[in-house]
């Protein structure tokens, strides 16, 4: 039998792991939405996208953590094979792998850079991974020839591009949304503390 | 109250240039101004034809959804009919340097132009 107090420790930890799966959910939710939204806009290659699901793991990289922003691209990766018919196919392996590749270079170097480097180099890290790691994966998955590295280089500038364009906004974004919606530790917003 | 935190700092500034010149390296080491001569098919990475870029021609070639048909004139090379979904290979349009490629992921076929070269010889020393 718990006391009344082990009691209400046990419900407010419960009520702490609902509030950060409810959060999960909805990052996972915005994020597999945006990137069905950004399936409509054409683009010279279909694997150059401007990337706010990316965005997405960076909030919740800055709002939750390493973890939860691993758990948010990996989830949102299947979310979206199953949904766009990529399930199953080596497109999955590359987003799969170009997500968690992301979220990990984006740790490494939101701790490295400290004060110094801000969300959008964190940003901009995050996005030159995901696309060196996909043309990676899918020289070595599909193509097995080394032909397919033409196309890198080009792609890795937009990929910087975009990088820059998705810190920028998700910065702009995060400080006009009220901060009980994204209350965490580590914040993102440009104004606070 | 600490200062306020800027939008763009100015490690996020030498990060983009420093990745941007990365990337513009990797653009400039890969890229290729030599016209091709032969472009090499494959699907699911085995050679199934080879077609010469000074001659006319159209292939068709069976991958895993159908069959993709390929075009040579001009001396440039290009999908002109293909049975995945997107068509992203067709709107690839025309190939003619060494190096460039055509990919139709869905159906497994990649058209490589390459040199005229012989493949795998570097040279032979008499």
């Amino acid at each position: 039998m718990a006391s009344s107090g082990n009691r209400t420790s046990t419900m407010a930890s419960d009520l702490q792991g609902l509030r950060r799966v409810s959060r999960l959910a909805i990052y996972v939710a915005i994020g597999a939405a945006v990137a069905g939204l950004e399936r409509l806009v054409p683009t010279p290659l279909p694997w150059i996208r401007l990337g706010l699901a990316n965005g997405v793991a960076l909030i919740a990289l800055y709002s939750m953590g390493f973890q939860a922003a691993l758990i948010v691209n990996i989830t949102r990766a299947l979310l979206v094979g199953l949904l766009f018919g990529t399930w199953a196919t080596p497109a999955l392996l590359l987003s799969l792998g170009g997500g968690i590749a992301a979220v990990i270079v984006m740790e490494i170097v939101r701790r490295m850079g400290q004060s110094r480097i801000g969300p959008v180099g964190v940003s901009v890290s995050g996005a030159f991974a995901h696309m060196l790691v996909q043309f990676i994966l899918a020289s070595l998955l599909l193509v097995r020839h080394g032909s397919l590295m033409v196309l890198a280089g080009p792609s890795l500038i937009a990929a910087v591009i975009s990088g820059v364009l998705v810190g920028v906004v998700v910065v702009v974004a995060v400080d006009r949304i009220p901060p009980h919606l994204l209350s965490g530790k580590r914040s993102l917003s440009v104004s606070g503390e | 109250m600490t200062e306020r935190k800027k939008l763009i700092r100015t490690g996020d500034v030498v990060l983009s240039v420093a990745l941007i010149l990365v990337a513009i390296a990797v653009t400039l080491l890969t890229a290729t101004r030599d016209p091709g001569a032969r472009a090499v098919i494959r699907v699911n990475g085995s050679v199934v034809a080879i077609l010469n870029l000074d001659q006319q021609e159209t292939v068709g070639v069976e991958g895993d959804l159908g069959v993709t048909v390929v075009e040579v004139i001009d001396g440039g090379v290009h999908i002109i009919s293909s049975p995945c979904p997107n068509h992203t290979c067709m709107k690839m349009g025309f190939v003619r340097m060494k190096g460039q490629m055509l990919v139709c992921v869905p159906n497994r076929v990649v058209v490589v132009v390459e040199g005229g070269e012989q493949e795998g010889v570097d040279g032979i020393v008499g």
